[in-house]
């Protein structure tokens, strides 16, 4: 039911509900707002409004008193929804999205890069706020950040209760923050881990039929287990454990006349031609970095786009617990001849049957999108063995040249960018289903009625 | 140890300064103390090489970074900010202050959500150069200042002419030639308010300084006028608690703050009102009479942080 609060004078905390919900609640109830509970005396309200509370658009009324409003933490010009039993009425949703450590970055400013996010906000309601772990306050149970004001499209500073759901924005939090907030949440926090890449291929590699989609990979100790990994499989990449976007990666190729290095930590490749396996070792120990924190995978031989390889992007988003589904595929085209397909890096976003046909023409690629939603399924279902909250995923596939999937990486925390240029309507449809999760965490369904 | 971090090519004369002090008091805080600059932390080695202070000495060392360090400094190089970036993020360490320059319309945003100080808050707005051109037409009091830095002379106040006449010229020369020293895009802070107590012909200015000690509480460590003769002991006593209060929800929204000051000004009723606020003022390091118990401080803030001892500094 939707609900519009009318503030109400009183020398101490009531609530007013019509005849009709007072028969439902009765004369006295406890009213929650997240896990803020004040048990109140309930008074007649006055009013009629048939119909009321069925829409966002046509709440009905009940009545607050500041006194309660002011115990609850509970702003009065938003509109909520409620469930009333016996003894019991519940405001909410109270929803969350949990920034980082840098408290003083988190403005108004800040937020406005969330705010096309909000324009579901009707099919939300109540309370939806942005804070640090920084700026919990454990005793009283609340938190300062900022909340969505939807008749202005800002988000403004206030203190209220922690969120009944909580969706991690950020990962430079210490795991014991978040274990406290999971436990105050009763485990509705999600994305509530980031693994590396070592404990992702770790995880994947011990469940058998995903092991075969997995690339041979080593966690790298020495420079001799570097050189030895790229003669036995003949092209190896380096990726460092703890990034992304294709940073820090470096790619080396034995051959009959040495060794070939495509160097990306910087900037721009460098390439590197060395004679023999003592160079190579040297190079290594010139760039000891390498063997910190640095995975060895074979480098797989990705099908083209004319001269430009392409890999997979498949979001993976929770619609309700347990229920994963696939929210947008693109496919990521490198720059000509480049050995990495990161769109950071120059390279263009296609839609999958237009990559496909351009890879694989005059072939029956028409099975290739099933199989990859279906290992994608596959992933987020193991992944979800972790013990961890997950709400979504972007998972990296590629196919090689005989069309074969390999998973090439899964992100906890994925970029979307490219569907902004190929498909909006997607794109906002992946920037809004955390939310629509976070109220189906909460209990009320999207579609407006609770459950 | 606590690390307390300076401006580049400062080290040596924050030695000079705390050195005594944090020299008698390690005997019995048994914390030492490191003094440096950004240029001397190297973060992948997780280590610093700067001035180690102990009971006897002080000398120059390389020590692991500290878990708690005190940002004493204003990074304004690109290098030197992404630095300070990774240290405030890094889950290992507690970084007090980790910026020192507040947006001052942030700060009066955050303020305004506490009831308690709605009288004393002015109401503000923001305008570029060109509505800054508006208002001096418009004939009012005007309280303005950039919406970031907190040096003395950004603050500028024209009192309202009287009817047909005009503002101070002199005012009005000062404030135009700072709008034109800056971009037409450049935002300024407008600040509503009633005539102004003045000294001379500047609004009278009290800086309250607050520090977070031993129980993660703020303290008010000192007050000071800035650029006016001294006022009535009733004006400059309102200040503190209400500077207390201010503080505390302040630092509901930046946890991490443990130093700060906040500027006071006064209508000719008396009435005070705040107008800024920020974090380190190095201006403190010349107030050889507040070291000892700035250090205390800093000492028991730290300890405080160390054992993890959070103690709630919420006001409702």
């Amino acid at each position: 039911m939707w609900i519009k609060l009318l503030l109400m004078s009183a020398d101490r905390p009531t609530l007013w509900l019509s005849a009709e919900l007072m028969e439902r609640v009765g004369a006295e109830a406890v009213v929650c707002f997240g896990r803020r509970l004040v048990r109140v005396p309930v008074e007649l309200l006055q009013q009629s409004q048939p119909g009321a509370g069925v829409a966002y658009e046509y709440p009905l009324e009940i009545g607050i008193s500041q006194s309660l409003a002011s115990k609850l933490c509970l702003p009065t010009h938003l509109i909520y929804r409620a469930r009333m039993a016996q003894g019991h009425v519940e405001l909410g949703p109270l929803l969350g999205l949990l920034l980082g450590r840098e408290t003083h970055r988190y403005t108004p400013q800040f937020m406005q890069k969330f705010t096309d996010r909000m324009d579901i906000y009707k099919q939300l309601g109540g309370l939806v706020c942005a804070f640090s772990p920084k700026a919990i306050d454990w005793q009283t149970g609340t938190a300062f950040g900022l909340y969505f004001l939807p008749e202005t499209n800002r988000w403004q500073y206030s203190q209220f209760p922690i969120p009944s759901a909580i969706y991690r924005r950020n990962f430079h939090t210490g795991q014991r923050v978040i274990r406290e907030l999971q436990d105050y949440t009763a485990g509705k926090l999600f994305n509530s881990y980031r693994f590396n890449k070592s404990e992702l291929y770790d995880f994947l590699g011990k469940d058998r039929k995903l092991g075969i989609n997995l690339p041979m990979w080593e966690q790298i100790g020495t420079a001799e287990q570097i050189a030895h990994f790229t003669r036995r499989h003949g092209k190896a990449i380096l990726k460092p454990m703890d990034l992304s976007r294709g940073r820090g990666i470096c790619i080396i190729e034995a051959s009959n006349v040495g060794f070939h290095i495509e160097d990306y930590r910087g900037g721009a490749p460098v390439s590197f031609e060395l004679a023999t396996e003592t160079d190579l070792l040297e190079f290594i120990a010139n760039n000891c970095d390498l063997l910190k924190r640095y995975i060895i995978q074979k480098h797989i031989n990705l099908a083209q786009v004319g001269n430009s390889r392409f890999d997979i992007r498949l979001v993976m988003q929770k619609s309700r617990p347990n229920n994963w589904e696939c929210s947008g595929i693109e496919c990521r085209v490198g720059p000509t001849h480049s050995l990495v397909t990161n769109i950071s890096r120059g390279g263009y976003a296609l839609t999958l049957e237009r990559a496909l046909a351009l890879a694989f023409p005059g072939k029956d690629n028409s099975r290739l999108p099933a199989e990859i939603n279906t290992l994608g399924q596959a992933i987020c279902v193991r992944l979800d063995q972790m013990g961890e909250h997950f709400g979504e995923f972007g998972i990296d596939i590629a196919v090689d040249k005989s069309r074969r999937l390999w998973i090439i990486e899964v992100n906890v925390y994925p970029s979307f960018k490219g569907f902004k240029r190929i498909d909006n309507l997607t794109y906002l449809r992946i920037r809004y289903n955390p939310l629509l999760y976070a109220l189906q965490l909460c209990g009320y369904d999207p579609a407006g009625e609770d459950y | 140890m606590i690390g307390l971090m300076c401006s580049d090519g400062k080290r040596q004369a924050y030695v000079d300064v705390l050195h005594p002090i944090f020299a008698g008091l390690s005997a019995t805080s048994k914390l030492p103390v490191g003094v440096f600059t950004m240029s001397d932390v190297d973060i992948e080695k997780r280590v610093l090489h700067g001035v180690s202070i102990n009971s006897v000495t002080a000398r120059e060392d390389t020590v692991p970074l500290p878990a708690v360090i005190y940002n004493l400094s204003v990074q304004s190089s690109k290098q030197s900010i992404r630095m300070l970036r990774a240290l405030r993020q890094d889950e290992e360490l507690e970084l007090v202050n980790p910026t020192n320059r507040l947006r001052q319309q942030t700060v009066l945003e955050m303020l305004s959500t506490f009831k308690g100080l709605a009288d004393h808050l002015f109401r503000y707005k923001l305008n570029d150069q060109q509505g800054m051109y508006t208002l001096l037409h418009q004939g009012q009091n005007l309280l303005v200042m950039p919406v970031k830095g907190t040096s003395l002379g950004n603050l500028m106040y024209l009192q309202a002419p009287s009817p047909y006449g005009r503002y101070d010229p002199r005012e009005y020369e000062y404030l135009e030639s700072q709008l034109l020293r800056t971009s037409i895009r450049q935002q300024w802070l407008v600040l509503q308010c009633p005539t102004l107590l003045l000294s001379g012909r500047r609004p009278v200015v009290i800086r309250v300084y607050l520090q977070k000690g031993l129980t993660n509480v703020w303290t008010v460590l000192a007050k000071r006028q800035l650029f006016a003769k001294p006022t009535d002991e009733e004006v400059d006593g309102s200040v503190t608690s209400i500077a207390l209060q201010a503080i505390s929800r302040l630092g509901s929204f930046l946890p991490a703050l443990g130093l700060a000051f906040m500027d006071f000004v006064f209508d000719t009723e008396g009435q005070a009102y705040i107008v800024r606020a920020g974090g380190w003022d190095y201006r403190l390091l010349r107030a050889q009479e507040l070291h000892w118990k700035l250090c205390i401080n800093m000492l028991g803030h730290a300890s405080a942080l160390l054992t993890r001892q959070e103690v709630s500094t919420h006001v409702d």
